[in-house]
């Protein structure tokens, strides 16, 4: 009994889903889809794009299903190709100067002492006196806003609770770049945050 | 209070973000409980991250799943499609290696076509060879026939006698080209046909012979010779008459004239030096150098003119470039009746 109702891991999902198993399909899509759609609409925030980079992931998962290794879990593998795929389409969209230079321009990273130093010059945040879904719109267009680079990694980082090692398995870059940048996205985003708060204190 | 080490200050980041494993949590709530310096950084740091938590996940929209799950099942149809496609390309590759089978064949085909050409080109070239030579056979025939009516003219002119010229016994007869007063060249005789206008010199120089085409002969000098000039102008080797020689007619039973003998294809071109000649076994059944050693043309008295592959006449066996009973040759010998014929020099 208990056996039948037990939750089928990634790598069997993955073994009925390389063999064309559509109910596998719909465990995969349906265990990961909410959790790749807000990383997508946060990074990308065009639900064009988001809904394509979504349905390519998937479909690219099945392309490469003979190569993904069954030891290895599915969720980094997953983030890996959206966020490749992200970046292409950003990079595309700015050929076609659909989105402006600012959003996918990388950053020089800051050390972390000059991050920390940030936050504690002014940690007045006037977090109580806005709205939440006020404070959600800010948010979301400081993130918007980011480097491409930044943002990427926030998100990961933050909202999905990729380990450092996974991060630097996703972006293919080493762990110490991961946690500088770590460091100057969390450090760009107070800074954005404080610069939003403290204009609309002003009005 | 000592200041916070930057490992205290990325455990206090990671447990602000979220990224602090259990063991790590209970380090940095130990931290911020027994450190102020460390309590304010989470402060500020938990500040700083908490405008982030106002961003809810979102739900992604039902209809998007459905796409997806239908083009993964559209992509795994027609994955299945392309399998079957190649299953079928697989079944089909009997097609593929029967091309493949007609290809080598036609490769094999053309490597045959290719080697039978050479071949060809080979036995061309030996045909034509094969018919070139031939042609110089009847050519040379023609020339013997040629000389046999200038000899029939002449013994037509001289009573029925054959060119002859008088030499005394044990004189020498290979003297070709010797112009001096004495007859000591058994080709004199016949260089009278020439000097005599009943045959012209190019008759006497078998087409076979390499110089064939080549030679010039000064037709104002030919009254000056005695004897053709060298033994490139002639070629053939005439009969040499027994002492005793009966009659000079023309009878079909005689042999005249024959293509070059093998015994005296060398002779010394001082004529005061001696000759001497042993026959060995390859002298005894060389045939004339004229026709590749393939048989001679022998001119009959009758004007017959025959390639006899061999040196023996069907008439008495006889060899028509040896005397009987005689290997060594000093250039002077005889044949001792009517019977063995011998051709020379």
């Amino acid at each position: 009994m208990n056996r039948i109702l037990k939750k089928p891991t990634d790598a069997e999902l993955l073994d009925r889903y390389a063999a064309g198993d559509e109910s596998a399909f719909h465990e995969i899509v349906s265990r990961y889809k909410n959790s790749l759609y807000t990383f997508l609409k946060q990074f990308l925030n065009r639900q064009d794009m988001v809904e394509d980079i979504f349905q390519e992931t998937f479909l690219q998962l099945f392309n490469s299903r003979e190569s993904f290794d069954p030891n290895r879990p599915l969720r980094p593998w997953l983030f890996t190709i959206a966020a490749n795929k992200a970046k292409d389409a950003l990079r595309k969209a700015h050929r076609m100067s659909a989105i402006p230079i600012g959003t996918i321009s990388e950053s020089q990273e800051m050390s972390f002492d000059d991050v920390l130093n940030t936050l504690t010059s002014d940690n007045t945040m006037p977090y109580e006196e806005l709205e939440r879904g006020e404070i959600s719109t800010h948010v979301a267009e400081i993130i918007k806003n980011m480097p491409e680079n930044l943002r990427e990694i926030l998100i990961l980082a933050y909202f999905n609770k990729f380990s450092y090692k996974q991060m630097a398995q996703i972006l293919s870059i080493p762990i110490g770049t991961v946690k500088s940048r770590l460091h100057t996205a969390v450090a760009r985003f107070a800074k954005d945050w404080k610069a939003t708060t403290g204009s609309r204190k002003t009005e | 209070m000592r200041s916070l080490s930057n490992q205290q200050k990325q455990l206090l980041f990671d447990y602000c973000i979220g990224l602090a494993s259990p063991e790590e949590t209970a380090e940095v709530e130990l931290l911020i409980s027994s450190n102020k310096e460390a309590a304010e950084l989470y402060a500020k740091l938990k500040s700083t991250f908490l405008p982030l938590e106002s961003l809810e996940p979102e739900s992604c929209p039902d209809d998007l799943v459905e796409r997806t799950v239908g083009r993964l099942s559209n992509l795994a149809n027609s994955s299945q499609q392309r399998l079957e496609q190649l299953i079928a390309a697989e079944k089909t590759r009997k097609v593929a290696f029967k091309s493949w089978f007609w290809g080598k064949r036609m490769a094999i085909a053309a490597v045959f076509l290719i080697v039978g050409a050479v071949f060809v080109s080979a036995y061309s070239s030996v045909i034509t060879s094969y018919a070139r030579q031939k042609s110089w056979q009847q050519q040379c025939q023609m020339q013997l026939q040629q000389i046999w009516h200038a000899l029939n003219n002449y013994s037509s002119d001289y009573d029925g006698k054959l060119p002859t010229l008088a030499s005394a016994a044990g004189e020498p007869w290979w003297k070709v080209g010797y112009q001096g007063k004495e007859n000591h060249s058994n080709t004199r005789p016949i260089w009278l046909l020439v000097k005599l206008g009943y045959d012209k010199p190019a008759d006497f120089v078998c087409p076979a012979t390499p110089k064939a085409k080549t030679l010039q002969f000064d037709t104002l000098q030919v009254q000056s010779y005695n004897d053709f000039p060298s033994r490139e102008y002639m070629t053939y080797s005439f009969k040499i008459s027994c002492s005793n020689s009966a009659s000079g007619k023309l009878v079909c039973r005689k042999v005249l004239m024959a293509d070059l003998s093998p015994l005296f294809e060398e002779l010394p071109r001082d004529f005061s030096e001696s000759f001497r000649l042993r026959l060995n076994k390859d002298l005894l059944t060389l045939n004339s150098k004229n026709h590749r050693r393939r048989g001679q043309n022998v001119m009959f008295g009758d004007g017959r003119v025959e390639f006899i592959k061999t040196r023996f006449t069907n008439l008495l066996e006889d060899d028509i470039f040896t005397l009987r009973d005689t290997d060594i040759y000093h250039g002077c010998e005889l044949p001792s009746c009517e019977s063995d014929f011998f051709l020379a020099p």
